[in-house]
């Protein structure tokens, strides 16, 4: 997230051309400068997407009775990437900025 | 409180060590604690520990029946002796946190083998969490500003009015805890929002639900922290912590606040909470741009950001569009838009906006529940707007919310007080800084160069002891004055703070302390008569009537009925059912008659109403009535209209001139029953009503279909008992159809027969006759 973005990359002119190549540009940026285990924590972030796409998706299909086992399920999908994210942000800070993050109640440069 | 400069002897280091500062805010916080305690004991001492006004008895009655029963069966409770014959399923419509907060004390206490009754519990709840209370403003202020402010504002909570109002002992309501939920949660939501850990989001998340069981309020901190969240986003102040604190906080707050039956699925349904739902996609939306953007240069980044922008937005805006159109999501309920649209319950809610709490609030009131710091209030919002932080923009949001909120209706001014005390208290700390620093400051140069620096990053407010908090006010100038007027400013707020702790204790003692079950008078030499009616009607009704007598009265006294009498009611402050209620004011408003009918439909034994005119008491039912009326009109409006209960003139009217539906309508009739034959001293006619002042018009009537049950001591409680049913209807005048004496032939032979006796002596008639009969 702090990472200083490349340069060099001319703009094309069509547009649907320019959105494919900032796409492929943002994955292989991606593939190339991001640490091993904050790979491992994206893929769980994928994964816990897909089952909460598939929730929503089966619950709008099939209908929302019984809706409390809809809902459990669904929030702890959304609970469970939120948490990871918050995860992922604090460890892809502690790997680049040399900031250290205070994990106890008094924080003194956070 | 400004700390000594840079000194080198044995004071400086005591000071510096802390100790000092922690024994005196540890000895000030108990002593706020003591204070709050006992300012919310004048009830108790003057007249006994009893639950006061209405609702309480309501939370003491299920807290009772949660402490005997168990707390499962406290969930799953459905009471048929409230609203008879509909019932009402306590479980899912109550908000069980005050209930289980006494229980769990209770339940401790019994452990612990001291045994205190329940209702002593009850009743000193809310001022053991007013201490509580102080304490967790003293920790929010701190993080906001410093310590020192924190002292002030923690002293200044424990004392206020609008506060004591909802939190005396006795009044064992939902604020009393609510109020310390909500200032605990907030001082959390600042410590996440200032450390972004996850820590402490998932414990505001906890202290929210707490909150959720506790208040029917919980919409505001749903709504205010979303709000600040968002108000972050527009002024450029994204972060990490942020992101995290917000995120963690809504979707954990979220799953645990559906927990609550009363509050069931409205977290993702009703309008009032997609605010926090709409923020929620908004800031992962940013998070996720931000996350690209670092990857991207900037031209690329401003196409993609675009298109990305408005596709999602539009999707979002869609969305919950359409979701409100199709019905799936609720608009704002009516107890929530009538804050915004203030005519609006007058017009269709008459029973919202027959509440004396709901009404707009007086200029008076603000200043007779805050006091001076209702005046230095604004001074608070201005010194966090100049040295504006994260934390600070949310005291700001707070304080511009609340005071709209406080301005619309009279309750919430307990929302406003928290904030009106913190930012007071800055202004005051602030204020006693400048003026108590008495030695020339040497830094002054090293100030105004760290100025630029420290908008920047302002983390060093929470440390007490650095001198660079009065880096604005030109040094120069201040030291110019002097000690002389440094110490006529500092004796001059002094005072008023004293006044300001006067006027808080007079205020107390005079306006918020009274019980409402019982009245006191004074008489001219001083002593006191109490005047307790009302006990004395709802005990007689516990000890005289049968078990499963149903009770019809107002919605007003549902709760005490049912709490002190323990029999069954129709109507109670509850109010969730408006036919119902309609019904009951339908039959107070008609005539004798037809509410006989009403009553009989609805199975009533006996009538209780509340009649002030022998005392002089203006809270009785005829001065309710033409709620009753309105409130009946809306659901009948063919049979009961309010323009019949007014004069020709438009006057509302009980002595000979009122109107005749006024007059001869079941509650008159309730209310005046045998009024007329009383002379209250020898210079006012018989039946003369102190409370209106007048003499009533319709005085010697009977009443035909109730008869009197009770009437207690000073007139105030009537209780009548609706008859039987006549074996016979009578009527008034008879009409005896006219009749014609036929001589009846027997059909069984053409003539007539005589028959004979033997022995039989003949008898001429007019003669006498002789011999034996």
């Amino acid at each position: 997230m702090s990472k200083r973005g490349d340069t060099s990359a001319a703009l094309k002119s069509a547009p649907s051309e320019n959105l494919v190549s900032v796409l492929k540009k943002f994955y292989d940026e991606y593939m190339t400068s991001t640490s091993k285990r904050l790979k491992i924590v994206d893929a769980y972030l994928v994964y816990i997407l897909f089952t909460g796409v598939i929730q929503f998706v089966y619950c709008a299909l099939v209908g929302t009775f019984p809706f409390n086992s809809f809902l459990s399920g669904f929030i702890s999908t959304v609970g469970s990437f939120v948490l990871a994210v918050c995860l992922r942000l604090q460890l892809s800070s502690i790997s680049s900025d040399r900031v250290v993050w205070c994990f106890h109640y008094r924080p003194r440069s956070c | 409180m400004a700390d000594a400069g840079v000194k080198n002897d044995i004071r400086s280091n005591m000071w510096r060590t802390g100790a000092w500062q922690s024994l005196l805010t540890f000895f000030i916080l108990s002593l706020a604690w003591l204070v709050g305690f006992s300012s919310r004991l004048f009830a108790v001492i003057r007249f006994e520990s009893i639950i006061h006004e209405f609702d309480p008895w309501f939370n003491y009655r299920s807290t009772h029946y949660m402490v005997e029963h168990g707390f499962y069966n406290f969930l799953n409770w459905f009471d048929d002796t409230a609203w008879y014959p509909l019932g009402r399923i306590v479980g899912g419509t109550v908000y069980p946190g005050l209930m289980v907060t006494s229980g769990t004390i209770h339940w401790i206490l019994h452990m612990l083998h001291i045994p205190v009754h329940i209702r002593d519990i009850c009743v000193f709840l809310a001022p053991i969490f007013s201490g509580m209370t102080a304490i967790a403003v003293y920790f929010f202020t701190k993080e906001i500003w410093s310590a020192g402010a924190g002292l002030f504002a923690a002293c200044f909570i424990a004392i206020v009015p609008g506060y004591i109002s909802r939190s005396v002992a006795g009044s064992y309501d939902n604020e009393g805890i609510a109020i310390f939920a909500l200032m605990f949660t907030y001082y959390l939501w600042i410590k996440s929002v200032k450390t972004g850990s996850m820590f402490w989001a998932i414990f505001t998340a906890l202290s929210y639900f707490y909150m959720v069981s506790a208040w029917g309020g919980y919409v505001f901190i749903i709504n205010l922290i979303p709000l600040h969240v968002f108000v972050l986003l527009l002024m450029g102040r994204y972060s990490k912590r942020v992101y995290i604190a917000y995120s963690t906080f809504f979707i954990t707050g979220l799953i645990l606040s559906m927990q609550i039956p009363f509050v069931g699925f409205q977290p993702i349904k009703t309008s009032e909470h997609m605010a926090s739902a709409g923020v929620f996609a908004l800031i992962n939306a940013y998070a996720v741009i931000k996350y690209v953007q670092s990857f991207l240069t900037k031209a690329e980044f401003k196409f993609f950001f675009i298109s990305a922008v408005g596709g999602a937005a539009s999707i979002i805006f869609c969305t919950v569009v359409g979701l409100t159109w199709a019905g799936v999501i609720h608009p704002w309920s009516g107890r929530f838009y009538s804050l915004w649209d203030t005519g609006y319950a007058k017009i269709h809610i008459p029973i919202i906006a027959s509440v004396s709490e709901h009404q707009p609030t007086t200029w008076v009131s603000f200043f007779f529940d805050l006091h001076i710091l209702v005046c230095a209030f604004p001074a608070g919002v201005w010194y966090c707007v100049k040295h504006v932080n994260d934390e600070r923009v949310f005291v700001i949001l707070y304080a511009i919310f609340a005071s709209y909120f406080a301005g619309v209706m009279v309750r919430l001014m307990l929302t406003l007080t928290p904030v009106v005390c913190v930012l007071a208290a800055i202004a005051f700390s602030k204020t006693f800084e400048i003026y108590l620093k008495d030695d020339a400051p040497k830094s002054s140069g090293k100030e105004t160069s760290e100025e630029p620096a420290e908008s920047k990053n302002d983390r060093l407010y929470d440390k007490v002891g650095k001198t660079k908090k009065t880096k604005e006010e030109k040094p120069k100038d201040q030291d110019a004055m002097g000690m002389n007027i440094k110490t006529i400013v500092i004796i001059a707020l002094l005072m008023i703070l004293m006044l300001f702790a006067v006027h808080c204790t007079w205020v107390t003692s005079s306006a918020y302390s009274s019980p409402s079950i019982v009245l006191a008078s004074y008489n001219h030499d001083g002593s006191r008569t109490i005047l307790d009616d009302f006990r004395e009607a709802y005990y007689w009704l516990r000890q005289n009537t049968d078990d499963k007598a149903r009770i019809m009265s107002w919605w007003d006294y549902g709760y005490q009925i049912a709490g002190m009498g323990n029999r069954t009611t129709l109507v109670d402050n509850n109010t969730w059912n408006n036919s119902h209620i309609a019904l009951v004011g339908k039959a107070m408003s008609s005539n004798e008659t037809a509410a006989y009918d009403i009553m009989r439909q609805l199975d009533v034994n006996y009538v209780l109403v509340i009649f002030g005119g022998v005392i002089g008491y203006s809270g009785d039912d005829i001065n309710k009535f033409l709620w009753m009326v309105r409130i009946a009109e809306g659901e009948h409006p063919r049979d009961i209209k309010e323009a019949d209960y007014f004069t020709p003139q438009g006057e509302f009217r009980v002595d000979s001139a009122g109107s005749q539906t006024l007059l001869n309508c079941l509650m008159y009739k309730l209310s005046y029953y045998r009024f007329g034959e009383l002379q209250l001293d020898f210079r006012s006619p018989a039946g003369y009503d102190r409370t209106r002042g007048v003499e009533i018009g319709n005085k010697n009537f009977k009443l035909t279909h109730l008869e009197e049950a009770y009437t207690s001591e000073h007139w105030l409680v009537r209780i009548y008992k609706v008859k039987d049913l006549e074996n016979r209807e009578k009527v008034a005048k008879p009409t005896i159809p006219a009749q014609k004496w036929k001589k009846r032939t027997s059909k069984k032979t053409s003539r007539k027969r005589t028959g004979s006796i033997k022995n039989q002596p003949k008898i001429v008639k007019g003669k006498r006759k002789s011999g034996k009969k």
